[in-house]
This record gives structure tokens, C-alpha cells and sequence, in this order.
């Protein structure tokens, strides 16, 4: 496989209009992902905790217990490169960081 | 130019595509804002989704709250932001950390795998940063 630089992949990006698009979209997509997976943990946390979930459109699409798991379920999905990842514990934990997230 | 991510807590998101070269790295993920972070950190979970080589990195350290953990650092990176207006915006760093939490037991694994990536003061420094109260988050140049 032939290696291209940060730099080169930049410039494919911004050469066309399509690759920009398509760059755009999977951020948005992500970030709404992500919006929606972030405000439904408490509520998941009885049916999902101590698996690993993607959500895409509004919704868990695939989970399992380990995350090479996951990535197998997700392999060939279309959405497989846009979903929110993310581990659900079973008890909200406490972190120092972005505890209130849980 | 205008990016906008969201708050969910206290805590503001944004997504971004990662990319780098030679580690054959081109995906989009989630970062937390943290000003507390010096440097943007990709955490356990986006190394193990991605299959990052961690053998390609060169070894760092990074020190935080709960001590010392073991990270790898790679070199000319960039992350692709998309702003309001519909364009992207393109940050590199000479620099970015990676996160592996070395324990095997199963609590630390968990604990580790609840960390998000978070976006320091490395790429937020070259921005104003706006917390708009339970809504949005902005970073504006």
C-alpha cells in the first residue's frame, strides 16, 4: 500500500468539492452521534452496561461485550466510519474529568 | 470562522477528522474540550478501534491527577474541523499523545475505556473559546 503523507492527504481533501463534502459529513454526522449517545447513558445503562455500543441516527445499532466484537459486528456497515463508539459502565462513574457526562 | 460543538453536562464535544500520514490514520472522532490538557490526547478506545501501531510511536509519559501513565506520541498530525460556514479548517500539530492504559484487570480496563480524547491547549489556544451555558460550545478565530 502506497503512504501518504498528512500533508498529501490534506490536499486530496481539498482538491474536491466531493471529498470535502464527504469529510464534512462524517464530522456532523459524528458530532450528532455522539450528542445523542452522550445524552442517552443513564438511560442505556440497564439494558448496555459493561458493553461496548455504536450509535447512529438516534439509535444503539450494534453493542457487544468486547470492543473487537463490536468492530467485527460493524465491519461491513455503512455507518461503520460515522457511529459514536463508547463503552456504557454499569454504575455512572466518577471521573475527574467529564464526570457530569455520565 | 466558527466551529460549534456541543455541551453535554458541563463538558463541550466536538468532532474532528484525525488524520496521519504514516500511520495510515484518516477517522473521524470525538473530542472532549479540555483546557486542563496541554496536549491533544487520543484516548484507549480510539487506539484499540483503530488499530493504531503502537509500535511505530516514540514513548512519553504523561502526568495527571491520578499519576503517571504511559503514552506514545506521534508526529505531524492534523486534525479537519468543519465551521458554520461550511468549510474546514485544517490544525496541524507537530505532535499528538496516545493513551494505553498498560493493566489487564478488568476495573482498569473499564475505567480506562470510559476516557474520552480530548482536544488541549495545543489547538485551543489558537482559538477564543465560548462555553454558551447548557447549549454549544464555540471556538472562533
Amino acid at each position: 500500500m502506497k503512504m501518504s503523507t498528512t500533508k498529501q492527504i490534506i490536499r486530496q481533501i481539498m482538491k474536491s468539492e466531493d471529498s470535502k463534502n464527504e469529510v464534512r459529513k462524517s464530522i456532523i454526522t459524528n458530532q450528532k452521534n455522539m450528542a445523542w449517545l452522550t445524552s442517552q447513558y443513564d438511560k442505556i445503562r440497564k439494558e448496555y452496561g459493561s458493553k461496548f455500543v455504536a450509535a447512529h441516527n438516534g439509535r444503539i445499532v450494534e453493542s457487544a461485550n468486547t470492543l473487537p466484537e463490536l468492530l467485527v459486528k460493524l465491519k461491513d456497515k455503512p455507518y461503520r466510519k460515522v457511529a459514536a463508539i463508547s463503552y456504557i459502565t454499569k454504575k455512572r462513574p466518577r471521573l475527574l474529568l467529564p464526570s457530569s457526562v455520565f | 470562522m466558527r466551529i460549534t460543538g456541543f455541551i453535554r453536562g458541563n463538558t463541550g464535544f466536538v468532532s474532528a477528522r484525525l488524520i496521519i500520514g504514516y500511520l495510515h490514520i484518516n477517522e473521524v472522532i470525538p473530542f472532549v474540550i479540555d483546557t486542563g490538557a496541554s496536549f491533544t490526547t487520543i484516548s484507549d478506545l480510539a487506539v484499540e478501534t483503530f488499530h493504531i501501531n503502537w509500535n511505530r510511536l516514540r514513548r512519553g509519559i504523561a502526568t495527571g491527577v491520578g499519576g503517571n501513565c504511559e503514552t506514545r506520541i506521534a508526529n505531524n498530525a492534523a486534525l479537519v474541523f468543519t465551521c458554520d460556514d461550511g468549510s474546514l479548517c485544517v490544525e496541524n500539530l507537530d505532535e499528538i499523545s496516545f493513551l494505553r492504559h498498560k493493566s489487564e484487570l478488568p476495573e482498569e480496563r473499564e475505567r480506562a475505556m470510559v476516557l474520552f480524547n480530548l482536544l488541549g491547549r495545543d489547538i485551543l489556544s489558537r482559538y477564543d473559546l465560548h462555553f454558551f451555558k447548557k447549549r454549544k460550545v464555540s471556538l472562533e478565530k
